[in-house]
């Protein structure tokens, strides 16, 4: 028995009065599996209009405890709670278990990176202990943060590898972190697209300072190697291109546009909040080309000290992001410096002009 | 029976993942189709609710899945849960379903 694909509910209406019995039973478990999609939908759009600015949780570390890791296995047959079943904590030797020992190592290079280059102290500025559960379920092919913690599966092995092995996706994860108790943007259109590019921005500093590289001999990949032999592409995202990160059989082609004129409207992915977000991380990437050197000295101070901002609002699109960004340009290096010029010059080479103001 | 088996959300969007898969039970290999038919037996399929434990706000990144089962009686039944699925029942039908997604060659 077939069922529709998602119709508008006004024509699968039509369809259970006006077609025949077996297209009559088509449509109404259309519209019976669609219901609960849409009402998914429907609390996603309540949750954009939901922009009452939220004061950020209060600091859960003490600060001045310093570094603090501890690394959870993920147990899928007792208890599917997280964290897991604690395996390595501060100070204890490499376990053997790579997906254990980078999440520690990419932990660790993300606590110092943010102490030395933006004295944070860590997650919440006050020294929160850092927490990852790696082998999360399966054969699981994502990475997220559920609030606390950092989550991280193995990959499917044939589409991806372990998304431990990308310091840039650890530092991904651990911006969402920062942002609970920052900005605490919204996850939803362009105020999520914004959120996301923030993280891609931290996660690529940090892979960038860990190996001193240059604007010039960065890659600008988020999930470099973790495509899997075989699939065509290079990584999950392009920054300094998106768009261009893979194009496969299987994947399908890398859908993030690079320019207003192309931005995306869509109900998936939280109204495309990965797909958008090619937006502002190309704008980053040409404000750090412009300034050329080590990109997390000054076009990272820009956007770190924006991402702090009181000013930044959760529900904030691509322009009012970028506003702020050139406001703490001009406080940071002065109104006329090169650095607030190279951030109005990003902004508009990806179409958001006239900055000025507002 | 047949499954309509959807992921939405994740680190990033891949258009070509993106799509609802619709599984004909009956086109799969007999192991394949008595392992489908068990898990969702076991997962009560039928007598869950059309949330399984879905916060408010899901957080950052994370998966949400929606799934519908057509059985051979044409009850049809739509769910959605997010990741982490707390219940370990409907966790190996999720399981099940994203490992059955990868399965072109057979
Ligand atoms: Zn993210």
């Amino acid at each position: 028995m077939p069922i529709y694909p998602i119709l508008p509910p006004f024509m699968l209406r039509h369809i259970v009065r006006a077609g025949d019995a077996e297209e009559r039973r088509r449509a109404q478990y259309t519209l019976a599996r669609d219901r609960v999609i849409r009402s998914a939908r429907m609390e996603l759009m309540a949750n954009i209009q939901d922009v009452v600015v939220m004061t950020p949780p209060p600091p859960k570390g003490r600060r001045g405890r310093g570094l603090r890791r501890t690394i959870y296995i993920f147990k899928p047959h007792s208890r599917r709670k997280l964290p897991g079943q604690r395996v390595r904590t501060e100070g204890r030797p490499p376990l053997g278990d790579p997906a254990v020992d980078e999440a520690y190592d990419g932990l660790g290079i993300a606590y110092r990176f943010l102490r030395e280059v933006f004295g944070r102290h860590s997650v919440d500025d006050h020294d929160l202990p850092l927490a990852a559960t790696v082998h999360y379920s399966s054969k699981y092919s994502n990475a997220f943060w559920n609030g606390e913690q950092m989550v991280f599966g193995d990959g499917d092995l044939k589409l991806f590898s372990r998304f431990t092995g990308s310091l840039e996706i650890i530092g991904h994860e651990l911006t969402h972190g920062i942002m609970q108790y920052t900005a605490q943007m919204n996850y939803t259109l362009q105020a999520g697209a914004v959120h996301e590019s923030i993280c891609d921005v931290m996660g690529i500093l940090l892979k960038q300072w860990s190996l001193g590289q240059t604007v010039e001999a960065s890659d600008w990949l988020i999930g470099a190697g973790l495509l899997m032999p075989g699939i065509n592409g290079a990584a999950l995202r392009s920054m300094k291109a998106p768009g261009t990160a893979y194009d496969d059989p299987l994947l399908g082609a890398d859908p993030q546009p690079g320019h207003m004129d192309d931005f995306r409207r869509m109900q998936h992915d939280n109204g495309g909040v990965h797909i958008n977000s090619g937006i502002p991380n190309r704008a980053f990437y040409l404000t750090a080309a412009a300034l050329g050197g080590n990109a997390w000295e000054r076009a990272g101070k820009v956007w770190y000290n924006t991402l702090c901002d009181k000013r930044l609002r959760p529900h904030y699109g691509f322009k009012r992001f970028a506003r702020l960004t050139l406001r703490s340009a001009a406080e940071l290096f002065g109104e006329q410096s090169i650095e607030a010029s190279a951030v109005r010059e990003a902004w508009a080479q990806v179409g958001i002009s006239s900055l000025e103001g507002g | 029976m047949r499954i309509l088996f959807r992921t939405e959300g994740g680190f990033a969007y891949f258009p070509g993942l993106s799509a609802e898969r619709s599984i004909d039970a009956d086109a799969l290999t007999d192991p394949k189709r008595r392992a489908l038919r068990r898990l969702i037996r076991q997962a009560r399929f039928f007598d869950l609710p059309e949330r399984v434990g879905v916060p408010k706000r899901c957080p950052p990144d994370c998966h949400r899945y929606f799934i519908t089962v057509i059985d051979d009686d044409d009850r049809v039944h739509t769910i959605m849960t997010a990741e982490p699925v707390a219940d370990s029942r409907l966790a190996s039908l999720v399981a099940y379903l994203q490992a059955l997604d990868l399965d072109d060659d057979d």
